[in-house]
């Protein structure tokens, strides 16, 4: 299953759910055999890109444009859209930020995918990924499958995937 | 103004939670039901821009016949008139495909601007508003503590991570999910009450909008979280570890 990393940044830094969501790409792609790729999406990110290359993984795209300097919903969703068509992944993460929040949903109608929000964990049964999110307000956890021709969106809490990924993920990143 | 604003029916907070056979959802006879608590400050909102600029405030609801009940609740709080997407197995239904039926029978209204709460207390999705400006071909702006309407223009101040907030400049017509505790939500008053007898109530049965897309995810299985116990160590001078207890009550724990 080839995974792409949709990562966040802020003034030159990565946001630590961005390196979650990576450690969970790390994990899936590892798991199902497949490459794993980081998008690194802004204006003048060419620095951080460049970080996102020194961890283990497959290729890194850099969506720069002097309208993405500040984050707009239809801006990054235009050039993440263009992204994807040219990387062609089977699964997409991106990190639990109120900033993915704010696109994710819009992206993932315009490719006409499900999105699965705030995932906790995920089961690899055999070839499939059943995603794990809470439900009734933390009261209930919930197994989800999408099955939209394998392409989906998923986005990762922080911390539960941390105490999960983080030492694994932090070895590669040195 | 013409402002829709999505309510939606949900498992009352303090109601126990049984699962049902099969596990797919919860056993709905034992449960309450009550409006959307995030809802209910979309609606009190939307109530509030009908105030300060006159209009209409007009509200659905998607479900089984229950939801009438909620629909009925927002009309004795103000608004005017009602509109139920009929349908008995909305709770199964994912994202994407509730809110292309809800913005079928929206895009018939052509309201100026759609307001819904930032997420359901059952499901939690959190995408409802997004996908309806994706599909609406609207823009939108989520996390709403303030608006100001000014011609047919507004100026939105949003919420971001860290008690930082962000002001957006945003044309109508507009999708917008509303923070939870942007206003301080209305009682309906007696009058209230009696008025809402009088006001419509539109059933839509679902399947007549003609939204057949099929299902991009499906819920398999609720199950309630197994108990871990787990005892961690924090270390440092006292000074450090108390720094680094807050920031785990307050992000992991999240009780402060």
């Amino acid at each position: 299953m080839n995974v792409l990393v949709i990562t966040e940044q802020r003034d030159g830094k990565f946001n630590p759910t961005s390196l979650e969501a990576l450690a969970a790409g790390q994990q899936v792609s590892a798991e199902t055999q497949g490459r794993l790729a980081g998008v690194v999406i802004g204006k003048g990110v060419s620095g951080i890109a460049d970080e996102l290359a020194k961890i283990k993984l497959d290729e890194v795209w850099l969506a720069e444009h002097n309208l993405l300097e500040a984050y707009t919903t239809d801006g990054y969703t235009a050039a993440l859209s263009q992204v994807i068509a040219q990387a062609k992944p089977d699964l997409i993460l991106l990190p639990h930020t109120y900033q993915v929040r704010d696109f994710a949903p819009k992206l993932a109608a315009s490719l006409g995918k499900g999105m699965i929000g705030d995932c906790v964990g995920y089961r690899n049964e055999n070839g499939k990924l059943v995603f794990v999110r809470q439900m009734f307000q933390g009261r209930t956890a919930a197994d989800s499958h999408s099955w939209a021709m394998g392409r989906g969106l998923r986005r990762y809490k922080p911390e539960h995937f941390a105490a999960i990924n983080w030492r694994g993920a932090r070895r590669r990143l040195r | 103004m013409k402002i829709l604003a999505c309510i939606k029916q949900v498992p009352a907070k303090d109601a126990p939670l049984a699962i049902a056979e099969g596990g797919a959802w919860i056993r709905e006879a034992d449960v309450t039901f009550e409006m959307n608590e995030p809802d209910s400050f979309a609606l009190e909102e939307a109530l509030r821009l009908k105030e300060k600029h006159g209009g209409e405030v007009v509200v659905i609801s998607m479900g089984p016949e229950r939801v009438k009940q909620t629909i009925k609740e927002a009309l004795a709080k103000g608004a005017d008139r009602g509109i139920h997407v009929a349908d008995e197995k909305f709770y199964a239904l994912d994202p994407l495909s509730a809110a292309r039926s809800l913005a079928a029978a929206i895009a018939k209204e052509s309201p100026d601007l759609v307001l819904t709460g930032l997420q359901s207390d059952d499901h939690g999705f959190g995408q409802t508003g997004v996908l309806l400006a994706a599909l609406l071909d609207l823009p939108h702006a989520t996390l709403i503590m303030q608006i100001e309407v000014t011609g047919g223009r507004m100026k939105l101040k949003r919420e971001l991570e860290a008690g930082w907030f962000q002001w957006v400049e945003s044309p109508l017509p507009a999708v917008l999910t509303i923070q939870s505790g942007i206003n301080k939500v209305r009682y309906a008053t007696l009058k209230g009450i009696m008025a809402a007898k009088k006001k419509e109530i539109a059933t839509i049965a679902r399947e007549s909008l003609g939204v057949t897309s099929e299902a991009t995810q499906r819920i398999e299985r609720i199950y309630v979280p197994q108990k871990t116990k787990k005892t961690e160590f924090i270390s440092g001078t006292a000074k450090e570890a108390a720094g680094k207890l807050i920031e785990k009550l307050r992000h992991e724990a999240r009780v402060l």
